[in-house]
């Protein structure tokens, strides 16, 4: 551990800044209203005294402290048994109280920092300084004297600063004065929705990676994904029994991937792009080990899959010579000589007889292997079903397949356009999918929202976004 | 105010106060505006919890601090 | 219901991973109450030959009687396992295990089954069942018994229903609380909750009469206005007893007619006293119509809600004698409700130390808890008083409070002479029910108004009675669980069980070293006692409780050394130091063994081999000096006197060495914390050092170059 740096308590911003905020830095936060500054702040006071009993001060000048108590609650942090432990303090004065104080020698400020021998202090906000103190001289004064104190006692601090629409000179100056600037920004995102960012000016004494990095507010704080992290640094911790899909975001929705057994319906319209989605899907069962049963529609054939593979570094080839994938074919089409013995052609089959090779030849052959240990995948194209068989059959036989793949602790991706299956049936097939992921386009931009899932959690509606790495969308 | 008694149920409220919140740190204007009473009634108050050593001054006048006395707990006293 | 059965289930799971062996639970019909956990093949070959649930029925027909686990032949030379688990009086559950055979018995098996087995299936299945010694056998029988054990008593405590939930207790003591519920409500909502038939209040009348005030029954159906003398029926009986008394099968009990003239017709009647200054002032009662109501639901809740009505009757009483005094009951209210919502005892005290201060103006004010059973020393809490004032004050106190057992208790407020002051002192007793827990002394001086304000004081004082003892009685059940579970170790793994032992005691010894306060450090301890057991199996047992963070951090930590690029995520120096002591007691106390330790912090290894070290060093010193007291007092000399140590600070170093923490330093010579730091850090800087060890290190070098030059 590097002694001479503090993390932030956010993750993603310690690798921002290579590692936190040099000791000792005066920093500011700014930002709009609603950006997530106190919530920042108190996450790096919370996170400094748990893991790195580094005891801290919040000072409001605006805030009851009782409001700040119930709203950290909603991140599962006990402030209050903090203060206890002598760990954390909140305290609420006016600005010229504070400085009063802080100027005085055994006055309040000294006395508190000693008392719990803090490291690290968040002010809520510096902006009000320029209501207390009327000139601009004068205000510059008590911030420049304000931030030598904090220097003095090696006090590790985040000024929190309101943004105004209006940039003032005054403020150029305290960004100046400071040794860092961190902005948050919300920024209107399509036409319903918004993205937050976050971006590092300044920062003395420390690399930083530039640009705009997005972040979230979640249910255990900011959580921040630094612009051009490698998606695979973000690793998930799965339970063991669920298959990441190699989207970190949609895995931290379904709380880890998509668990053995489940039926996992996506609902796309024509326009949407979803290969990347079902081949991150796809890939993250392959590289788990998993085989995988796949029904080619008339848009997928042989050789586009074979690209789509081999952009996540997978030799589709190779796979199915491994006796990995298996695959069932509705229409009579040519296909290369080293996948012949891949695929179940039922294209000449009558329902009748079709259920009858899904039944003899691929359950048992799925249930087969399970018996052995083999863990399955199923890719049900219920688009290609539907055109093929008949909404009668999906509804008559849908429930039915999914529920046997299911009892063998087989995952299913259910692939179908609920608006061309017609309500009633999609009512249906929603209702026996364990989860539900939407995607859609919608003037520029597409979005996913992932409307159910086994856990319960639903996900608003995230934009996604192309991007030029692995796995080549990203969710926001 | 007529003597310390008079306004016993706002000294009640006042030490409640402190004591919900022992590491609250506040000035009479602080104080009055959390429990929405008037600073001018809340002075004679705080004085005279500070006789009664309930709570602590730190500094005089308009930036007066003032906070929770926590009473002197001992462990091990022989029975 | 569906929560203990999901519970049994989890317990259930984690024992049959850990014995290995198949395990399921039935109720006394032979019915699979849980799902079977852990595979057995010759137990899947019955199911398809045999109704096992009336097998089991058969053979819990022929043990029903069984209290503890047997070994029974399902055929011949073929065993299984059944254990009871007695979960109540009126329940009982049936542990059935898969099947073991005899060592070397298996040819003979066969040789048994081949003329019934032409189809030659059951051969192979018989070859799956595991052969055991009879020491193993044993050996499973001592752990389902325990494991039985920990079912039946994890159980114990959430049988009854609600109505034995401490949570059922907290929520009724805020309804108390709170402004404007009245008393019928306060009754109903208990009715509704605890499942009761009827339940009401009966007031004492200006006559020595009792008259049924407030009554909560079936619709229609109301008592109120009844009366009843001192001895006269269920009712009376407990006036005259002063006890509470709970009564079974009532329905032929020709006292039961004081209900059944109004058409109630309870199976079971409880009854309790409201005692309030050793006045019998009302009664409290309730019936069940078609169920019992259970011993333990009269013992602990019935208790507690007479106390509590108690305290809401009161507070009609102190309405009128308030206004006199300026004081109205929403400041009772108030203070009750932030009492309410305190965690901490601590606190609670803290505020009825500073209202009595506030009402009355006088010079001190102090609280003493009466201690824990056998313990000598007790917790007081004090304004005005200080030092020795504390501590005849407090003796007096306990002699007067705490010693009289067997003679009549005193619970109403009162005033006395103690023998070592000036001045009088009013003495309110905290109680619950006739149990003294502590007293609350009040300065008298200059104070005459008593009579207004002890109604007040007093009400308040049962008020925290109650908080007091619904938190020990919840810590208690926890450290009853920790502790049962670590003697079950000593059951299992007795040589475990020795080594856990010994690293228990240094882990504690280390962390009180380090300045670790007896809050802070016994969830590692306990984390460090239980940290053999399943996780499942704790955290069913041990919902959220702080040792779990610690134990899970520390199985974390054991494979992150086996598998060093598992991740690097950070650990709480706590678990770093329960990782560091287990390693070092399994290396046999190897100093040299710690280096190889990759997943703990260098700077946390090189201050554990400090105290290590140090330790050694101890025992020789107090071998070298006549009497450990003087060998420190050398010791502390022994600092050359260009550093000028003031004596306060000697007092400090001197306690510093012995391994005091600043809290035990800070209360050993009546200073504050803060005081105390302050002359820590003096010390520190004065001999140059950073941090406690290097002070201790340094104090120990200076009499060993003292020891060479004398020798010179």
């Amino acid at each position: 551990m590097n002694n001479n740096v503090v993390n932030t308590g956010v993750n993603g911003l310690d690798r921002v800044l290579y590692g936190g905020i040099p000791r000792g830095n005066t920093v500011i936060v700014e930002g709009f209203p609603g950006t997530g500054k106190t919530l920042l702040g108190m996450q790096f006071l919370y996170q400094g005294a748990v893991q790195h009993d580094e005891p801290g001060i919040y000072i409001t000048f605006e805030e009851f402290p009782d409001q700040i108590y119930k709203d950290m609650k909603a991140f599962g942090w006990d402030i209050r048994k903090l203060e206890e432990e002598n760990k954390l303090r909140v305290i609420t004065l006016s600005p010229e109280v504070l400085m009063d104080q802080m100027m005085k020698p055994d006055g309040l400020f000294e006395h508190l920092i000693h008392e719990i021998g803090c490291k690290r202090i968040v002010v809520d906000s510096i902006s009000l300084f320029q209501y207390s103190y009327a000139s601009i001289e004068e205000q510059r004064k008590v911030i420049y004297s304000f931030r030598n104190t904090l220097r003095k006692y090696q006090l590790t601090s985040i000024l929190l600063k309101e943004m105004t629409s209006v940039e003032e000179e005054n403020v150029s100056f305290i960004n100046y004065l400071v040794d860092g600037v961190i902005t948050l920004t919300l920024k209107p995102y399509s036409k319903n929705y918004r993205k937050r960012t976050l971006e590092v000016t300044k920062m003395r004494g420390s690399r930083i990676q530039e640009g705009e990095h997005l972040y979230r507010i979640t249910d255990e704080g900011i959580y921040l994904i630094p612009a051009l992290s490698m998606v695979e640094d973000e690793v998930i911790t799965a339970p063991v029994d669920t298959v990441p899909t190699a989207i970190p975001a949609m895995d931290r929705i379904l709380g880890g991937g998509i668990h053995d057994g489940a039926t996992f319906t996506i609902d796309t319209n024509s326009k949407s792009n979803y290969r990347y989605i079902v081949t991150a899907i796809k890939s993250g069962r392959i590289k788990a080990g998993q085989k995988l049963l796949i029904f080619l529609s008339s848009l997928t054939t042989i050789s586009e899959l074979e690209s789509n593979f081999k952009k996540y570094d997978l030799d589709l080839a190779q796979i199915v010579k491994e006796g990995n994938i298996t695959f069932v074919e509705h229409y009579r089409r040519n296909v290369p000589k080293e996948y012949k013995d891949a695929i179940i052609n039922v294209s000449d089959l009558d329902n009748e007889q079709y259920r009858r090779v899904m039944n003899e030849q691929i359950f048992s052959m799925i249930e087969q292997g399970v018996a052995n240990g083999e863990k399955w995948f199923v890719y049900y194209d219920l688009n290609t079903i539907a055109s093929q068989r008949g909404s009668e059959f999906v509804k008559l036989y849908f429930g039915v397949e999914v529920a046997k793949i299911s009892s063998l602790g087989v995952s299913t991706l259910v692939f179908t356009n609920f608006k061309e299956l017609g309500e009633e049936t999609s009512g249906f097939v929603e209702r026996s999918s364990n989860g539900v992921i939407r995607t859609w386009v919608d003037g520029n931009y597409q979005f996913l929202q992932i409307t159910k899932t086994p856990n319960g959690t639903i996900s608003e509606p995230l934009l996604v976004e192309k991007i030029d790495e692995k796995p080549f969308i990203r969710l926001v | 105010m007529n003597g310390p008694q008079a306004m016993l149920p706002l000294q009640l409220e006042c030490t409640l106060y402190f004591e919900n919140n022992p590491y609250a740190y506040e000035t009479v204007d602080g104080l009055s505006v959390r429990l929405g009473r008037k600073a001018e009634d809340l002075e004679k108050i705080l004085e005279h919890l500070v006789s009664l050593n309930i709570v602590e001054v730190i500094g005089k006048g308009a930036t007066a601090i003032y906070h929770y006395n926590q009473p002197e707990l001992v462990h091990g006293v022989e029975v | 219901m569906e929560k203990k059965e999901k519970n049994l289930q989890t317990l259930q799971d984690a024992f049959s991973n850990f014995l290995g062996i198949q395990i399921v639970i039935s109720n006394e019909q032979g019915e699979e109450v849980t799902r079977r956990s852990g595979d057995s093949r010759f137990v899947d070959f019955l199911l398809d030959q045999k109704d096992l649930v009336e097998e089991r029925k058969r053979i819990i027909g022929q043990f029903h009687n069984i209290s503890s686990p047997i070994i029974y032949d399902f055929q011949p030379g073929i065993k299984t396992f059944v254990a009871p688990i007695a979960v109540n009086t009126s329940q009982k559950y049936y542990l059935w295990t898969s099947f073991v055979i005899d060592e070397g018995t298996r040819k003979f098996i066969h040789q048994v089954f081949e003329q019934n087995d032409p189809s030659k299936d059951l051969k192979s299945v018989i070859d799956e069942v595991p052969e055991v010694t009879d020491e193993e056998k044993n050996q499973m029988l001592e752990r389902i018994g325990s494991l039985c054990q920990m079912i039946a008593k994890h159980f114990e405590a959430d049988t009854n229903d609600s109505i034995h939930s401490s949570s059922l207790i907290q929520e009724t003591l805020k309804d108390v609380a709170t402004k404007h519920l009245s008393m019928t409500t306060l009754l109903r909502r208990v009715k509704e909750k605890g499942k009761l038939g009827f339940i009401g209040v009966a007031e004492r009348t200006k006559t020595d009469y009792f008259s049924i005030q407030f009554f909560c029954g079936p619709d229609e159906v109301s008592i109120e206005n009844k009366k009843f003398s001192t001895g006269e029926g269920f009712l009376g009986e407990v006036v005259a007893l002063g006890k509470g008394k709970l009564w079974k099968d009532v329905s032929k009990d020709p006292r039961v007619a004081f209900f059944m003239a109004n058409g109630l017709k309870p199976v079971s009647i409880v009854a309790y006293p409201l005692i309030h200054d050793d006045h019998t002032i009302g009664v409290l009662f309730a019936g069940s119509f078609e169920r019992e109501i259970k011993q333990n639901e009269f013992q602990s809740f019935g208790e507690w809600l007479a106390q509590l009505v108690t305290i809401h009757l009161q507070k009609q009483h102190l309405e009128g004698k308030l206004n006199q005094y300026d004081l109205q009951i929403s400041t009772f209210n108030d203070i009750l409700q932030l009492m309410t919502t305190m965690k901490d005892v601590k606190r609670v005290l803290f505020v009825l130390v500073d209202i009595s201060i506030n009402l009355t103006n006088t010079p001190f004010s102090f609280v003493i808890l009466k201690p824990n059973h056998g313990k000598s020393q007790a917790t007081v809490i004090s304004r005005g008083l200080h030092g020795d004032e504390i501590q005849q004050m407090g003796s007096e106190l306990a002699q007067r409070y705490f010693h009289s057992d067997g003679q009549s208790k005193q619970l109403s407020p009162t005033l006395i002479k103690p023998s070592h002051r000036e001045d009088q002192a009013f003495i309110i007793p905290i109680h619950y029910q006739d149990e003294v827990l502590g007293c609350l002394a009040i300065g008298a001086e200059g104070f005459e108004k008593w009579d207004e304000i002890s109604h007040f004081l007093s009400n308040l004082a049962m008020a925290t009675g109650v908080i007091i003892s619904k938190n020990t009685e919840e810590a208690d059940k926890t450290d009853k669980v920790i502790q049962s579970l670590y003697l079950s170790i000593s059951q299992h793994q007795p040589v475990e069980f020795a080594s856990i032992q010994e690293e228990q005691q240094l882990l504690k010894d280390f962390l009180i070293w380090k300045g670790y306060s007896y809050n802070e450090l016994q969830p590692v301890i306990d984390a460090a006692k239980l940290k053999s057991i399943e996780e499942t199996i704790l955290h069913e047992v041990l919902t959220r409780h702080p040792t779990l963070g610690f134990i899970h951090e520390f199985k974390r930590l054991q494979s992150l050394e086996a598998n060093p690029e598992l991740d690097d995520a950070k650990f709480r120096e706590e678990s770093q130091f329960l990782y560091l002591v287990w390693s070092y007691i399994k290396s046999n106390r190897d100093v040299k063994k710690l280096d190889s330790i990759r997943a703990v912090q260098n700077q946390w290894k090189s201050e554990f081999k400090m105290y290590v070290s140090k330790q050694d060093a101890l025992e020789v010193t107090i071998e070298l000096s006549s009497s450990s007291q003087e060998g420190r007092k050398n010791l502390i000399d022994s600092i050359p006197k260009d550093i000028s140590i003031s004596k306060r600070e000697k007092e400090v170093l001197n306690l510093v060495i012995q391994g005091y923490s600043n809290k035990e330093i800070a209360s050993e010579l009546f200073i504050s914390d803060h005081t105390v730091k302050n002359h820590v850090t003096n010390i520190f800087h004065k001999l140059n050092v950073t941090d406690r060890a290097q002070a201790i290190a340094k104090v120990y070098q200076h009499s060993a170059t003292n020891r060479e030059t004398l020798v010179k």
